[in-house]
């Protein structure tokens, strides 16, 4: 049984009246990798920041390796690493003085060599950071948050703005900071990274917890199985031949959603009666749930609205 | 250790940028190259005039209109000397002493007695450099008026005699080259550059840029960020002060007073009253921007009203009151005082309230604000 290594509860902040994050508890297990996934403006940030310690919850605790986080501040910061959603180092230092200066800020430090073969950032240790690319000012954030070897890792949002490629690497680094022993929580409004990299994923939207559990428990709570999706090439409205077919609903344009869970046999229905009022078929998808869903029938919009 | 290798980084960082070397360094030495070869040539501040302080001792007629004629052509407006007649010698050498004269004529008296010649004695101050050109010059004229005077020979007079005598000058009569008169200027511009632009500038971006919150997810405080920020204001400072010192010494000649413990100790109040407004500016500003513009328009006021460049006591009630009111006025006139050199007519002690004052109460507001400077909530 893996150990709790971080506990909020009841977390509340306000900004101007208005509340940003709103009752908000989470348990962080020792060797997980949990994602807070919303779309921007659900307070993902903030919460984040409140258990990062920069900034001071109006309400609720914050406990971190058995301890209270607050007066001992400093021995919590010495044990996390934390990646900020926007890192600005220092212009005119470069790739290696970085490392060096935050290293030097900790009791426990990572050789700088290290951290640049992980990252690999080899090849850009003389550059100064204010020539670096998106994909390296990225990586090395990541080192930077590893100088110290830490047991947590913070990550907000560590792959926005990336390209693809880039993403794809960030993804499998920060799986191999798990298969070490790191504890990881990040938050993203990617469904994709939630569900490559994540254990468990907390869904917040506006403030406040919507859903939690891990991938195949929120997809399960929805109650679907699979989704069908096709197109009628001219039909922009549902017809009422297929408005017998159960869980049914109209897309965008041309464009319907079957939920089921029985493919073959929805599947074999729906060709059926295609067949017999002669409607056309187009562009059929056989695909599992995802987090959008989830989102989508919790909260009444998609992530990406 | 960790503080001292964090402000290390920080201040390499810092004075990489080239913004940072440009103004803080390089302007300000540029600046006193260009003044002092513009405005140095003449050797005396304030433009190509000497003031001369003229004792009549007796009403002997003889050779009166001839020593008149002289006067009135070195002294009028087309004239090098600006005459101040006074009653007597003492106060006449007093004024002299102070640094109010560069040369002293006393006319006429028992100098020379039983004699058909007018007798001129020039008082000079020794080792001051203007006091002698001006006590050269006035031996030229006094000569070529002796040429005229045997020309005409007027009803026996055999012409003017002139006695030179030197007397000892004390500390604020010592001679005002224009380079010395500006080295206090340009050490408080360093300085005004440092503290009222470079600092809030940089306390401003590193707050907007979020790289204060990252280091605030480090085991260092904030106030040993702070610290860690004023500690490389400081060396900036002395890096920029270094080099104008070596500058001043090695090509203009500039030594008086320089290298004294109350000198020092000026700068040193320069440089912390200054830092201290410098982070009230970035208490205000929020944005950037808005630091620029209040920097900039704080270093022009501080640097002009200052009277770094020119003689600023004999401006408009409309304007003069920020003469008064800025710290710089103070603190160049205190290190202007150090280097033997007084512009102004006020008690020591001022020079140094004022100062003390801005400092104190800057450091106050910014306390209060210390939190959002430092963008830690």
């Amino acid at each position: 049984m893996p150990n709790t290594i971080l506990t909020a509860a009841n977390l509340k902040k306000y900004y101007a009246g208005t509340k940003a994050v709103d009752d908000v508890s989470i348990e962080l297990m020792e060797g997980e990798i949990l994602a807070i996934l919303g779309p921007n403006g659900a307070g993902k940030t903030t919460t984040l920041e409140m258990l990062e310690g920069l900034r001071q919850p109006d309400s609720g605790t914050i406990g971190f390796f058995e301890e209270n986080w607050g007066p001992s501040q400093v021995q919590v910061k010495e044990r996390i690493g934390v990646q900020l959603q926007s890192s600005s180092f220092f212009r005119y230092l470069n790739v290696r003085e970085t490392l060096e200066l935050f290293r030097g800020l900790y009791a426990n430090q990572v050789p700088v060599k290290e951290l640049i073969a992980v990252m690999s950032l080899e090849e850009k240790e003389k550059t100064l950071v204010k020539n670096l690319s998106g994909g390296q000012l990225q990586r090395l954030a990541l080192a930077v948050a590893l100088v110290n070897d830490p047991r947590l890792i913070f990550l907000d949002e560590p792959t926005t703005g990336l390209d693809p490629q880039a993403r794809r690497s960030h993804w499998e680094t920060v799986l191999d900071l798990r298969k070490r022993g790191k504890t990881i929580i990040l938050t993203t409004h990617y469904m994709e990274e939630a569900e490559y990299l994540a254990d468990r994923i907390i869904i917040m939207d506006h403030g406040k917890i919507v859903a939690s559990g891990t991938l195949d428990e929120l997809i399960s709570s929805i109650g679907a199985q699979n989704y069908i999706s096709f197109r009628i090439p001219g039909m922009s409205e549902l017809p009422a031949q297929l408005s017998g077919l159960q869980g049914i609903e109209h897309g965008e344009g041309d464009g319907f959603c079957l939920q089921t869970d029985d493919v073959t046999k929805d599947l074999a229905s729906l060709f059926e009666l295609a067949q017999a009022q002669d409607f056309k078929l187009d562009d059929i998808r056989v695909r599992r749930p995802d987090l959008d869903d989830v989102f989508l029938r919790i909260t009444g919009h998609t992530l990406r609205d | 250790m960790r503080f001292w290798r964090f402000t290390r980084s920080f201040f390499l960082a810092e004075i990489r940028e080239f913004e940072v070397v440009f103004w803080s360094i390089v302007f300000p030495l540029l600046l006193y190259v260009f003044l002092s070869a513009v405005l140095g040539g003449n050797g005396k501040a304030g433009g190509m005039s000497f003031n001369l302080g003229v004792v009549r001792n007796s009403t002997s007629a003889v050779g009166t209109m001839a020593i008149s004629k002289t006067l009135d052509a070195v002294t009028g407006s087309e004239g090098p000397f600006v005459a101040t007649p006074f009653a007597s010698l003492e106060e006449a050498l007093e004024q002299m002493k102070s640094g109010k004269q560069d040369v002293v004529a006393e006319l006429g008296g028992e100098l020379i007695p039983s004699s058909q010649s007018f007798p001129v004695r020039l008082h000079s101050i020794s080792g001051k450099e203007s006091s002698q050109v001006a006590t050269n010059i006035l031996e030229l004229v006094f000569d070529k008026a002796n040429l005229e005077v045997a020309r005409l020979s007027d009803h026996g007079f055999k012409g003017i005699v002139i006695d030179t005598q030197a007397v000892a000058g004390s500390a604020s009569s010592r001679s005002v080259d224009y380079k010395d008169y500006l080295f206090p200027s340009v050490a408080l511009m360093m300085m005004l550059s440092v503290a009222l632009l470079n600092s809030p500038l940089s306390l401003g971006f590193y707050r907007s840029s979020g790289t204060n919150r990252k280091i605030f997810t480090t085991p260092l405080r904030p106030l040993e960020f702070f610290a860690a920020h004023l500690v490389k204001l400081l060396i900036t400072m002395l890096i920029s002060l270094t080099l104008l010192y070596a500058m001043a010494w090695f090509i203009y000649g500039v030594r008086d007073g320089i290298f004294g413990l109350g000198f020092f100790l000026t700068l040193l109040l320069g440089m912390l009253s200054l830092i201290s407004i410098g982070l009230v500016i970035a208490a205000i500003a929020s944005k950037e921007s808005s630091v620029m513009v209040i920097g900039q328009i704080c270093y022009q006021i501080m640097m002009f009203m200052g009277g770094f460049f020119f003689p600023v006591m004999d401006l408009p009630w409309s304007v003069k009151w920020l003469v008064y009111l800025v710290p710089t006025t103070y603190l160049v006139e205190l290190l202007r005082r150090g280097m033997g050199i007084q512009t102004m007519e006020m008690a020591t002690i001022w020079l140094v309230t004022v100062p003390l004052a801005w400092m104190l109460i800057s450091a106050g507001v910014f306390s209060l604000n210390f939190r959002k400077v430092m963008g830690h909530a």
